[in-house]
Formats: structure tokens, C-alpha cells, sequence
């Protein structure tokens, strides 16, 4: 057969699929009557075929390429993969981001001691040597923290000095989630460096954090601070640490990629780490919440530390035990 | 073989040709996206802290954060595959097979964003582009996606249809599909580039200059009718 042949009797059909696919294109595939839908596989087919046979017989670049294109077009329609975006995003959050984390609970512990060993150290050294908050914080800071938090006072002390509207909540919210969120991100994203970035951010945040509270429960305003914190504080530090997690699970699969290529490990860390600092977000995202609307309320201390404590307990059930039973039921069957 | 194209195979056993993005266009379109996106805050910033408030400055938060982590994730999940620069630019952004790029892919992709900008202006993810064959930052290695030309196939017809000339001597097919393209893309050239190519096959035309090329689109016009 001629080119030109080839070409007269393909032409139709490519035709055919070029209107489809704009179609498809332009006003989406939801939108699209399913008996026209119906002709993409045929249509798909055939122009591979045709497109086979132009390569093969060395017809010329300028039609190849043009099939070429028809092809990627239809292939992306063949292939799309159907968001059902909310059950997807409760079945994210009841099962697997909570399957996730046990799943990689070696590098969560390992993430945990790298963020709460240096908290808790610094926490508890500057009771003894209070001087070395100085060495990790800026005076300045210190001054601010002190302001904020002063000795004898149950509550945070921006309470008192304003009427806390619901407006300056709304803003301390927003603040949450632009700042802690952005950190779990970029100490998620630092892992692509071997695991160094998250590791450091992990540590440096771990070390300044123990300082804060060292240092204001060392001046004896620790039940302002503590109470304060408590509550978002399950959300906030077991998030900053998955985040941690879900950086090392990208750093682990370029220092040992196991059975697989380096690349390939590395792709296959993109997809599961993907799943903890997305969970990682959400939760920070609770914590946001808390920490806006719950955490300034002028409660009485005792009972922030108690639902404080609830939190925690929630945090460690919901990450251990959510998404169990389902998959007992599939390795059953 | 140095170049952008990288194949993949589909499930119909067919093979199709992507032409890999550089960094040039990526470039552009990211600053393009990046501009659209300060007037983008300027714009709701100027409105909600002025009508809203203290409030109004927690929305604007809530919007820098989703415009800086999300604004790409977006627009390549939800509208066809691109953010509005890499649209005016004519890349698209699909996974490694070819496919549509997914919520998570495109998330992981945009989230070592942060890394590849390190430590300053893209630094890392430049280095990344000019090392990777495929001209991959660090995000489109983690979620093993592409950064692509889509082709948007303009012109059919670019052939003249003339007398055909057929060649004195049989033709290998790659020399007739030289000679097929010369005829495609004469379109795309000066007469005198086009005069300056069919000099160098003088051998085969036996003739020179304007002669040259109406014999070599002859021989094109006989090579498509199979004569």
C-alpha cells in the first residue's frame, strides 16, 4: 500500500478520535454521553496499529509525529485514573495513613528519638545549667517567651492583655497552618538529601523547642506554658515527627535501596512516604485547630491538662490500632 | 543517543515518543506561574485585610500557604495537567508511563519543590535537570513523573502536490524518507537554505539549485505515491 493509500483510508478514523478527544478534552470526561466514550478503545486501537505501521514502514516523521500526538492524547484517556476523592480521603484516614505508620515504625521510632530525645534533654538540663537557653535562642526571643508566659499565671498572658476575639483566632489559625505545616513539608522534603535535611531539622527543632519549655518552667512559669501546650501538642509534635519519618523513608531508600534499583527504591519511597506526611498534614492541621480555639481558652489548668492527656491517649490509639481490623479480615480471606 | 525523546510502551504494544521538557521553558513558566500568583495575593490580601480584619490576615495565611504548596498540585491533578504557565509554554505534566499525573505523584512532586530550590534559586534542582537524562528535578525522581512537550498537531496538509519525478536508481528507505521529509518541512526553511540542502544530493537529482529541489519534491511526490 502507498503512503498516500494509508493515509486516505486512516484518515477517518484519526479524525473520528481528534473530535472525541477534544471533546473529552474540552469539556471533561464527566460530561461526555457514554456511547461516545464507548468509541475510544476501537478508536485507540486502531490509530496504534496505524501508528505501528507508519513507523515501521519509514513513513515520513511529519505523520508518525502527528499519530504520534493523536496516541499520548488518547492514551492519557485510556489511563486516567477516576478520583473519587472523598472516599478515597476516608479511607486514607481510617486505614492506611494510621497502616502506614506501623508499617514503617522502625524509622517513626527513629524519627521520635531524633525529635523528642533532644526536647526532653534540653528540657530537663536547663533546670540545672539555665544559662545555656542563652546559647540556643536569641535574647530577644527569650524576653518575648518571658513576656508571654510569666510566673504565677495560669494562662498565656496575650489573654489577658487583650480581649481575644474570635477574628484574632481566626488569624492565629492561619498562622498554624502556613508555619507548622510548611516546616513538616520542607523537614519531609530534607530527606530527599539522604535523610540529612529531615534529620536536622528534626534535631534543631527538638533542641530549640526543650529549651523554650526549659527554660519558662525553670523561671516557674510552667503551668502557663505546659497547660497551654498540652492539649495541640499531641497533634502538633507526634505530626512534626511522622513528617520526620516520612523524610527518612526517602532518605533510606537512596542509602539502601533493599532489592531494587536506587531509582526504582526511590519512586517506591515517593509513593508510601507520601502517605505518612500527608497524614503528617492532616493531623498538624487538627493541631492548628487546637491550638487556635482551644489551647488560649481561660480554662482552669487542671482540666486542659486533662483533655490534654485524652489527646494523647486518642493519638496513640488512633495510630495504633485504626485500619487493624480490616486488614485481619484480608489476610483471612 | 543524546536527545529529549524518551519512549514508552503502552499496553496496546505500540510505542509512543514524549519530548522531555527543558529547562529553559520550565523555567519561563514558572516564572510566569510565580507572577501570576503574587498578584493572585496582592489582589485577596488587598481584600480580606481590608474588609476582614485580623481575620482577613488568617485568611490571607491560609491562601499564601495553599498558593505555595498546592497551587501547582491543583492544577496538574485537576485541569489537564498543568499549571497555567507550564499551559502558555505547552508542557504538561505527566507520570513516567505516559499517564495523567495523580494527586499523590503530583504532591510528592511539588513537595521536594522546597528541596529542589535549595539553597537558593533552584540551585539542586538545576544540577538534578543538567545530570538526569530525562531532565528531572529531585521532586519528578521521588514521584516519578515527567515534564513534557504535548504536541498540538497544526498543519496537515504541507505538501504541494507536484508532477512526480521518479528517482533513476532504487532508494533505500531511510533515503526516501530523507527525501520525504526534505518535501514536508520545505515549508519551514528559505528558498536558499532549501537550495543549499539539495546541492549536497546533487549526485542523486543530477542538477543544481532551484532544478535540484523541484526534482527532489518530484521524487518526494513519487516516493508517497509508491511509483
Amino acid at each position: 500500500m502507498t503512503r498516500s493509500a494509508f493515509e486516505r483510508r486512516g484518515e477517518p478514523s484519526w479524525q473520528e478520535l481528534e473530535v472525541l478527544l477534544r471533546k473529552l478534552e474540552r469539556i471533561g470526561a464527566r460530561r461526555v454521553p457514554a456511547g461516545e466514550w464507548a468509541a475510544l478503545p476501537r478508536l485507540f486501537r486502531r490509530l496504534c496499529q496505524d501508528l505501528a505501521l507508519a513507523r515501521h514502514r519509514h513513513y515520513s516523521s511529519k505523520l508518525v509525529q502527528r499519530l504520534n500526538g493523536i496516541a499520548l492524547r488518547a492514551h492519557q484517556h485510556m489511563y486516567k485514573v477516576s478520583h473519587r476523592t472523598w472516599a478515597r480521603f476516608w479511607q486514607f484516614v481510617g486505614r492506611e495513613f494510621p497502616r502506614s505508620v506501623r508499617q514503617e515504625r522502625w524509622l517513626v521510632l527513629w524519627a521520635c528519638l531524633l525529635f523528642f530525645v533532644p526536647l526532653l534533654g534540653m528540657a530537663l538540663t536547663i533546670q540545672e545549667r539555665p544559662d545555656l537557653a542563652y546559647s540556643v535562642m536569641p535574647a530577644s526571643q527569650i524576653a518575648r517567651l518571658e513576656e508571654m508566659y510569666q510566673p504565677g499565671e495560669e494562662h498565656a498572658s496575650p489573654s489577658r492583655d487583650f480581649d481575644r476575639l474570635g477574628d484574632s483566632d481566626f488569624m492565629m489559625f492561619g498562622f498554624y497552618v502556613w508555619n507548622n505545616i510548611g516546616i513538616a513539608f520542607k523537614t519531609y522534603a530534607g530527606g530527599v538529601l539522604y535523610g540529612v535535611g529531615a534529620i536536622l531539622i528534626l534535631f534543631f527543632n527538638g533542641f530549640v523547642l526543650g529549651a523554650a519549655f526549659g527554660h519558662i518552667n525553670y523561671i516557674g512559669a510552667g503551668t502557663a506554658l505546659n497547660s497551654f501546650a498540652i492539649g495541640h501538642g499531641a497533634f502538633e509534635l507526634t505530626g512534626i515527627a511522622l513528617a520526620g519519618a516520612a523524610g527518612l523513608r526517602l532518605g533510606m531508600a537512596l542509602i539502601a535501596p533493599g532489592r531494587r534499583g536506587r531509582g526504582h527504591a526511590f519512586r517506591v519511597a515517593g509513593a508510601q512516604s507520601f502517605k505518612i506526611i500527608a497524614g503528617a498534614g492532616l493531623m498538624l492541621l487538627v493541631a492548628a485547630f487546637i491550638e487556635a480555639y482551644w489551647s488560649p481558652r481561660r480554662i482552669p489548668p487542671n482540666t486542659k491538662y486533662l483533655v490534654g492527656l485524652g489527646l494523647w491517649v486518642v493519638v496513640f490509639l488512633y495510630l495504633g490500632l485504626a485500619g487493624r481490623s480490616g486488614a485481619r479480615r484480608r489476610n483471612g480471606s | 543517543m543524546l536527545d529529549t525523546l524518551r519512549t514508552i510502551e503502552t499496553p496496546e504494544g505500540v510505542e509512543l515518543t514524549l519530548r522531555t521538557a527543558g529547562i529553559h521553558s520550565r523555567a519561563w513558566a514558572w516564572v510566569l506561574d510565580c507572577l501570576i500568583r503574587a498578584v493572585g495575593y496582592a489582589f485577596v490580601g488587598g481584600f480580606l485585610s481590608g474588609s476582614f480584619g485580623q481575620a482577613g490576615v488568617g485568611g490571607l495565611f491560609l491562601i499564601v500557604f495553599l498558593g505555595e504548596w498546592f497551587y501547582p498540585v491543583f492544577f496538574e491533578v485537576w485541569v489537564g495537567g498543568a499549571t497555567p504557565g507550564k499551559r502558555a509554554f505547552g508542557l504538561q505534566v505527566v507520570h513516567d508511563d505516559g499517564t495523567p499525573v495523580g494527586f499523590g505523584a503530583s504532591s510528592v512532586r511539588n513537595l521536594v519543590r522546597a528541596v529542589d530550590f535549595f539553597p537558593v534559586g533552584y540551585l539542586l534542582g538545576l544540577v538534578a535537570m543538567l545530570v538526569h537524562a530525562d531532565r528531572k528535578r529531585l521532586g519528578d525522581i521521588a514521584a516519578g513523573t515527567l515534564v513534557v512537550y504535548m504536541d498540538r498537531y497544526v498543519s496537515r496538509r504541507s505538501m504541494d502536490e507536484v508532477e512526480p519525478y521518479p528517482p533513476w536508481t532504487p532508494l533505500e528507505p531511510a533515503e526516501q524518507r530523507a527525501i520525504v521529509e526534505f518535501a514536508e518541512r520545505k515549508q519551514e526553511w528559505t528558498a536558499a537554505r532549501a537550495r543549499e540542502l539539495a546541492d549536497i544530493v546533487e549526485p542523486l537529482t543530477r542538477a543544481t539549485g532551484k532544478d535540484s529541489v523541484a526534482r527532489l519534491l518530484g521524487m518526494a511526490q513519487s516516493i508517497r505515491e509508491g511509483r
